[in-house]
């Protein structure tokens, strides 16, 4: 008989795997909720749509490195319990104050705690990156938004400015508000940028755990999506200035508005790529 | 050999359990929803400060900042003058709807200087604090002093994140959700930062028991 025998990831046997079925049933159905709620955030707005994406792309990262789960080590550990009890206090408290971000953050700290107490700290550890991955799928809460938002129209709005001035376009900047001779043009909340900022960290966040082995170029890449967010959207704010100037062309509303707003994400794309595949290269 | 403890995957069974028939449990309770007079058809300011006409306020704004009601209008007392904005919102869901100042302000082309925070104390049917914050506004060498708070029910708080807890406190103890955006605004002219406070001061002394006495009378009975 072996007596170093160690439980690993791929000698879980079906008694095991009933067990972690039975958990996840529970936990869904005590997270029923906040998943309803998480579903509606997503659906409602534009600036959390990706979060459908979320799960399914966790799910994905953990299934391409199966074969090294595999060999992980399994042993549940009582640790666990205090991240799931604290997890579950903290949803009954912000599901009953009515603090959803609370509540959609003890869902996940509840899911951790569960598989720390059952399979043990090396399977977290080993799946530490789907799991921060999963931070993605939390609606930014409003008064963050509004935080966020409020300086970066204010930071589209004048360096735009900028650049209109140096084209010889005639305009004035005040806060968020690009005034013309012919038009007054503001950088509302929608156009502040943030929704591209959020998909782009996102994209950053799992290209380079794809395509990407040191941890320093993916943290580089993944943070390299808000300088390029930014970038872009001030040449948003700069082209539709520009061209009400020069053509009279109003790019402001409508389908000219959406196709603007594509083509400038495409240009986000290629600069990200461009970024991946130089980083790509020095990466061995 | 699989080694998953059955008394641990228990354990987690009998928490998440007890957690989900806690949840439910809130969820069975309808939340109070605010359902008092309209503050248009409400006298929320003493007669001793004349009102002048509503401004009107884009539908466009009314529905990104999901206003349930709101008023924005003068009040001269003498020489004394204050601009009042109410945002209220009848569930404490649209906690959080409402924009500070020192972040939207500054988007219209305001420069903000010199934030403070204090407390008014306004007697009324007993005494009442006015927990507020305060920045100076300029734009176009126009002055203004901004004073705003964010209730919730009876509670008043200089930031979003106290109303925040407030909010959360009133609905674990099952109290209504009511809250609002109170903001008051007037222009100084060659007098002190100091000079205007006090003016407006005097103005949330006239205007706050009677507000207090509005957003809190569902839980009067």
């Amino acid at each position: 008989m072996n007596r170093n025998h160690q439980t690993v990831i791929g000698t879980l046997n079906q008694r095991d795997l009933a067990w972690c079925g039975l958990f996840l049933a529970v936990f869904l159905f005590t997270y029923s909720p906040v998943v309803q709620s998480l579903y509606k955030a997503w659906m409602d707005s534009d600036d959390n749509s990706h979060g459908f994406l979320i799960v399914p792309l966790a799910i994905y990262m953990v299934w391409t490195k199966k074969e090294v789960l595999k060999a992980v080590p399994v042993r549940g550990e009582w640790t666990g319990v205090i991240v799931l009890l604290v997890s579950l206090m903290l949803y009954v408290v912000g599901w009953y104050g009515g603090v959803k971000t609370l509540s959609y953050l003890a869902f996940l700290g509840a899911f951790v705690g569960g598989l720390w107490l059952l399979l043990g700290w090396s399977v977290v550890w080993a799946n530490i990156f789907p799991l921060a991955f999963l931070l993605f799928m939390v609606p930014v809460p409003a008064q963050i938004y509004a935080v966020i938002t409020g300086p970066l129209q204010v930071l589209v709005s004048q360096v735009a400015g900028k650049l209109l001035f140096w084209s010889s376009v005639p305009t004035y900047v005040e806060g968020a508000v690009i005034y013309h001779p012919q038009q007054v043009f503001e950088v509302v909340q929608a156009c502040s940028g943030l929704r591209s900022i959020m998909t782009m960290l996102t994209l950053g966040a799992a290209i380079g755990f794809f395509m990407l082995r040191s941890r320093i170029f993916r943290g580089l890449l993944l943070v390299s999506g808000v300088p390029i967010a930014i970038l872009v959207n001030i040449f948003r704010v700069y082209v539709l200035v520009f061209a009400f100037d020069k053509w009279d062309w109003d790019l402001t509303v409508g389908t000219p508005h959406t196709v603007l707003g594509l083509g400038v994400f495409a240009l986000a794309l290629l600069l990200f790529f461009g970024l991946l595949k130089g980083m790509a290269r020095w990466d061995r | 050999m699989g080694s998953l403890s059955a008394q641990k995957a228990i354990v987690a069974c009998l928490l998440l359990g007890a957690a989900a028939f806690l949840v439910h449990l809130g969820n069975a309770g309808a939340e109070k929803v605010f359902s008092g007079t309209k503050i248009a058809e409400s006298q929320l300011v003493e007669e001793n400060w004349i009102p002048g006409g509503e401004f009107p306020m884009e539908p466009i704004i009314v529905e990104a900042l999901h206003l349930d009601d709101f008023t924005f209008r003068p009040y001269r007392k003498g020489r004394e003058q204050v601009t009042l904005y109410i945002g209220f919102y009848h569930t404490a869901e649209k906690v959080g709807a409402a924009h500070d100042p020192m972040v939207c302000f500054q988007g219209q082309g305001w420069t903000l200087g010199d934030y403070r925070e204090g407390l008014f104390t306004v007697s009324g049917d007993a005494p009442m604090e006015v927990r507020h914050s305060s920045v100076l506004a300029e734009l176009g060498g126009r002055r203004e002093l901004v004073l705003y708070w964010f209730q919730s029910l009876d509670k008043t708080n200089a930031g979003t994140f106290g109303q925040k807890m407030s909010t959360m406190m009133n609905r674990l103890m099952k109290r209504g959700g009511a809250n609002a955006f109170v903001r008051v605004t007037t222009t100084i002219g060659s007098e002190s930062r100091e000079e205007a406070e006090k003016r407006i001061e005097m103005f949330v002394g006239d205007f706050y028991p009677r507000f207090h006495r509005y957003i809190t009378q569902q839980e009067q009975g």
